[in-house]
């Protein structure tokens, strides 16, 4: 499986090189300005799939760090952390793209909405995963560690989508659901981008966690190679002692 | 600067833009500023649309930064296999 998914990074990227490029074609060729909120509205092509992406990457790490602490594997542990960066790179642009929106939709850049402050809170997890790994270095027990982080910061990604409809706040509904208010033309442009940004999500995640895994396996390299190291040279002084 | 501190840079940079809207925007200082001065909805979207592009960069130079460092990895292993194993020939 881990083969397949290697050679799926070039059509991957190429797909989402395209998708892409059309997106941002239908985003200001073909979508229509939007009445209220005029050109600024066209952020939402991009904000919406970009939270969507955020959300795939952190599901993918907890996931990933749920498997590997049944079943403790390198792999998995590489997959869960490309997984988390991939997510933290697009959970920060929804954190830009947002308070942009909202200095145009509201009239100020943030609030402490329920809906905002848990994806607030959902970045500082997995910003804390991430900074969590990259300082600890890589033995089993951080693995492990960093695992159990990740499983418990999946439970804020349900919060943030229950949000709205339980607390109220001002982050619209209509627009998360992709399609209740909007005209056919931004529907479709809508749709396109989330699969552009999926596709992105996807070649992204599959090189970083490439790059991450080819590390992994440099670092066991040089351990195994330090054990034959340490074998030869005592076969060495065991020969010698037996001259 | 080498691939550590890259690292630090950028966990440096993620921390500052996460503390960014907590610091500044909990203190309202963006209503002010959007009450105060008008922002055009073509500026929000062009900065918007050049921030998502500025992260995708960002993020496509740290992997090559990362794969950079790889590789002189492999040539250190390469080479210390030649001291391991080339002794034995």
């Amino acid at each position: 499986m881990w083969r397949a998914i290697e050679r799926s990074a070039l059509p991957l990227s190429i797909a989402a090189i395209i998708a892409c490029v059309g997106a941002i074609g239908m985003v200001f060729f073909y979508a229509p300005v939007e009445a209220t909120m005029g050109i600024a509205q066209k952020i939402f092509y991009v904000h919406v799939p970009a939270a969507m992406a955020a959300y795939a990457g952190f599901v993918v790490c907890s996931g990933a760090s749920l498997v590997y602490l049944l079943r403790p594997s390198s792999s998995l542990d590489a997959a869960a952390r490309a997984g988390a960066e991939v997510g933290m790179l697009f959970c920060l642009y929804v954190m830009i793209s947002g308070p942009l929106w909202g200095i145009k939709a509201w009239g100020r850049a943030w609030t402490w909405d329920p809906q905002l402050t848990a994806t607030f809170v959902l970045m500082m997890l997995y910003g804390g995963y991430v900074l969590f790994r990259q300082l600890t270095g890589d033995d089993a027990r951080s693995r492990r560690i960093g695992a159990v982080l990740a499983v418990i910061a999946c439970a804020d990604i349900p919060l943030i989508h229950y949000a709205v409809r339980n607390w109220g706040g001002l982050h619209p509904v209509v627009e998360r659901e992709g399609g209740g208010g909007l005209a056919p033309a931004m529907k479709a442009t809508f749709s396109v981008s989330m699969l552009a940004f999926l596709l992105l999500f996807a070649a992204l995640f599959v090189v970083a966690w490439m790059q991450r895994r080819f590390a992994q396996q440099i670092d066991e390299a040089f351990v195994e190679l330090e054990d034959v190291s340490y074998e030869l040279e005592a076969a060495r002084e065991a020969a010698g002692g037996t001259v | 600067m080498n691939g550590a501190g890259i690292r630090r840079a950028v966990c440096g940079a993620v921390v500052a833009w996460a503390s960014l809207p907590a610091v500044v925007w909990a203190q309202g200082g963006a209503t002010k500023a959007s009450q105060e001065v008008s922002v055009t909805g073509g500026s929000l979207m062009l900065g918007s649309y050049l921030a998502l592009l500025a992260l995708l960069l960002a993020f496509l130079a740290l992997i090559a930064a990362r794969q950079r460092r790889d590789r002189a990895e492999l040539a250190a292993l390469s080479r210390r296999m030649d001291d391991v194993l080339g002794g034995e020939q």
